[in-house]
């Protein structure tokens, strides 16, 4: 059996990425003709079509389409510029971190990847976007606790699980898994306050120490516990 | 074949069935309610009848590996699905693994293979899985799963590059590895590469000593993508590892506007069975023929237009193994 050339492997196999994921790189065919010897445009965009489409509805538990995690983000745009924007989203850095498969903590998951795309992007309300991102992300993470895929840093760790805080029309909304439960919902002032702080009165708080450890004990019975 | 690492069966010949058992998935695993509250998955009940329904005509099952989620594989979350799933279905003689994961044609650095092979021996261990097969292809790229696996890019660079993944996989499987032929189906796959894939296919094969599995479809498919038609759909079969050959698939193809769709609906098309059984004729050491992903109605039975195509394929194969036991009468005479 001959011997791997590894710099002609390495140099087909970037082609091939470029070609699967990239619409631009797929219109510079000529390129990839010279290494491979062979190629066929009508099938390369079926297959790129393919890709896309699988993005856009792919289902897995606790993972939701792209359509169906910002549909209030998205609302507005038309579905040709829904799919030309995940076209951009496949030539994107964030696309390129992405990952679902293998055993690479250091990749991120969809939710994240689009999300940053679409904020990179500035696409619908930024309130909105954010609020749809940890729905999606938090619901994620409440499926499978030992996912593989990194955390993403809006999503604190506490003793009693994971949480994030995102404002939205002047209220404060929580989501957090709590010993494996998913919990959503507005927050008093006091109460995102407390979570932020993670339980620990700031010297400049406008609440005294009784009350705070109030909002500690009405927090701690449904499960937040710091 | 003394060389191959060929699956030990306990039986000479036999047909058996395949299932990709997605999750949530009308013919896979679906969320079932327990009497003490709460839900689990479970083997879809159309599949279960059907199986039952055919539980003479199957000597063995393989269970295609779909991951549930995006958690880190570990065998403890899977043991439960699986425990209940050998409880659903008849006792087979035989049962096996179709990989999905392994991504044999992989065009990434891959440096740890560990979790991913525990986890499988942990499975074979666990319900003596007698082989486990997959496409040869690239089934996800930097961590992103194709819609459908890639062939392996067709270049000397290529062949060697596969033949290390497969040599490093076999080292480490306890149940022997069986190469599968990849699908070319129309729209949902490309070529890249100048090498033939029945040269790329038994180059490998041979190199790496592996059984394999030739899918009537997909040999079909790959044809078909050459411009093939006709009587020449079947030419060239020589230049497969035919010696090699344990198994052959076959699942639901379709031609429609002049494209050969890879479709795995359940309904074999009249090409995949005279492929079949020349096939059956080429390959001394074949062992199992496996009716691949079948769709059926809500009881249980086969639709109107996968009857007769399956019930041809009972008649094939029942012909195939009741010619080994003559030969073998034949033989102890």
């Amino acid at each position: 059996m001959p011997g791997l050339d590894a710099s002609g492997w390495h140099q087909q196999c970037q082609v091939l990425r470029a070609l699967v994921f990239s619409e631009s790189r797929r219109a510079q065919i000529d390129a990839a003709d010279d290494l491979f010897g062979s190629l066929v445009r009508d099938d390369l965009g079926r297959f790129g079509e393919r890709v896309i489409a699988d993005l856009c509805t792919r289902r897995r538990r606790g993972a939701q389409s792209f359509e169906s995690m910002y549909g209030d983000t998205l609302m507005g745009l038309r579905a040709s510029a829904r799919t030309d924007l995940l076209r951009r989203f496949c030539e994107s850095s964030w696309f390129i971190r992405y990952g679902e498969v293998g055993d690479r903590r250091s990749q991120i998951c969809f939710e994240e990847a689009t999300y940053r795309f679409l904020c990179e992007r500035g696409v619908g309300n930024e309130e909105v976007r954010r609020v749809e991102f940890l729905q999606a992300v938090t619901r994620a993470l409440a499926v499978q606790p030992n996912c593989a895929f990194s955390v993403p840093d809006e999503v604190q760790r506490a003793r009693f699980g994971l949480f994030a805080l995102a404002p939205l029309a002047g209220k404060t909304l929580l989501f957090a898994i709590v010993t494996g439960r998913l919990v959503t919902g507005p927050v008093a002032p006091a109460s995102a306050a407390f979570l932020r702080a993670f339980g620990h009165r700031p010297a400049t708080s406008s609440l005294a120490q009784d009350d705070w450890d109030k909002v500690g004990e009405a927090l701690a019975a449904s499960g937040i516990v710091f | 074949m003394s060389w191959v690492r060929t699956p030990h069966v306990p039986f000479e010949r036999g047909l058996g069935v395949g299932l990709d058992l997605r999750y949530g998935c009308a013919h896979g695993f679906v969320r079932t309610s327990v009497p003490e509250g709460g839900s689990e998955d479970r083997l879809a009940p159309r599949v279960r009848s059907f199986l039952q329904q055919h539980r003479e005509d199957f000597v063995y099952a393989f269970f295609s590996f779909q991951p549930k989620d995006r958690a880190l594989l570990d065998p403890r979350d899977y043991f439960p699905i699986w425990d209940r799933l050998v409880e659903d279905v008849p006792e087979y003689a035989s049962l096996a693994l179709h990989h999905t994961q392994l991504n044999l044609g992989t065009v990434d650095q891959v440096t740890d293979r560990s979790r991913l092979l525990d986890f499988t021996n942990a499975m074979i261990d666990r319900y003596d899985l007698r082989w486990v097969n997959e496409d040869v292809g690239i089934w996800a790229i930097d961590g992103k799963p194709m819609p459908y696996p890639l062939p392996p890019i067709l270049t000397c660079e290529g062949l060697a590059a596969c033949a290390g993944h497969v040599e490093s996989i076999q080292k480490a499987l306890c149940s022997p590895l069986v190469l599968e032929f990849p699908g070319f189906s129309d729209g949902s796959s490309f070529v890249l590469g100048q090498l033939d894939a029945y040269d790329f296919f038994r180059d490998l094969a041979e190199w790496t000593h592996s059984p394999v599995t030739l899918d009537t479809g997909h040999l079909l498919s790959y044809r078909w993508l050459r411009g093939c038609r006709g009587a020449s759909l079947y030419d060239e079969l020589d230049r497969l590892p035919l010696a090699n050959c344990f198994e052959i698939h076959l699942s639901g193809c379709q031609l429609a506007g002049g494209r050969f769709l890879d479709l795995h609906h359940g309904v074999l098309l009249s090409e995949q069975l005279e492929l079949l059984r020349r096939l059956i004729a080429k390959c001394p050491n074949l062992k199992a023929i496996t009716f691949e992903d079948p769709k059926v109605n809500a009881d249980g039975s086969l639709p109107t237009k996968a009857r007769g195509p399956f019930e041809e394929l009972l008649v094939i194969a029942n012909r195939w193994i009741e010619n080994a036991e003559c030969e073998d009468r034949y033989a102890r005479a």
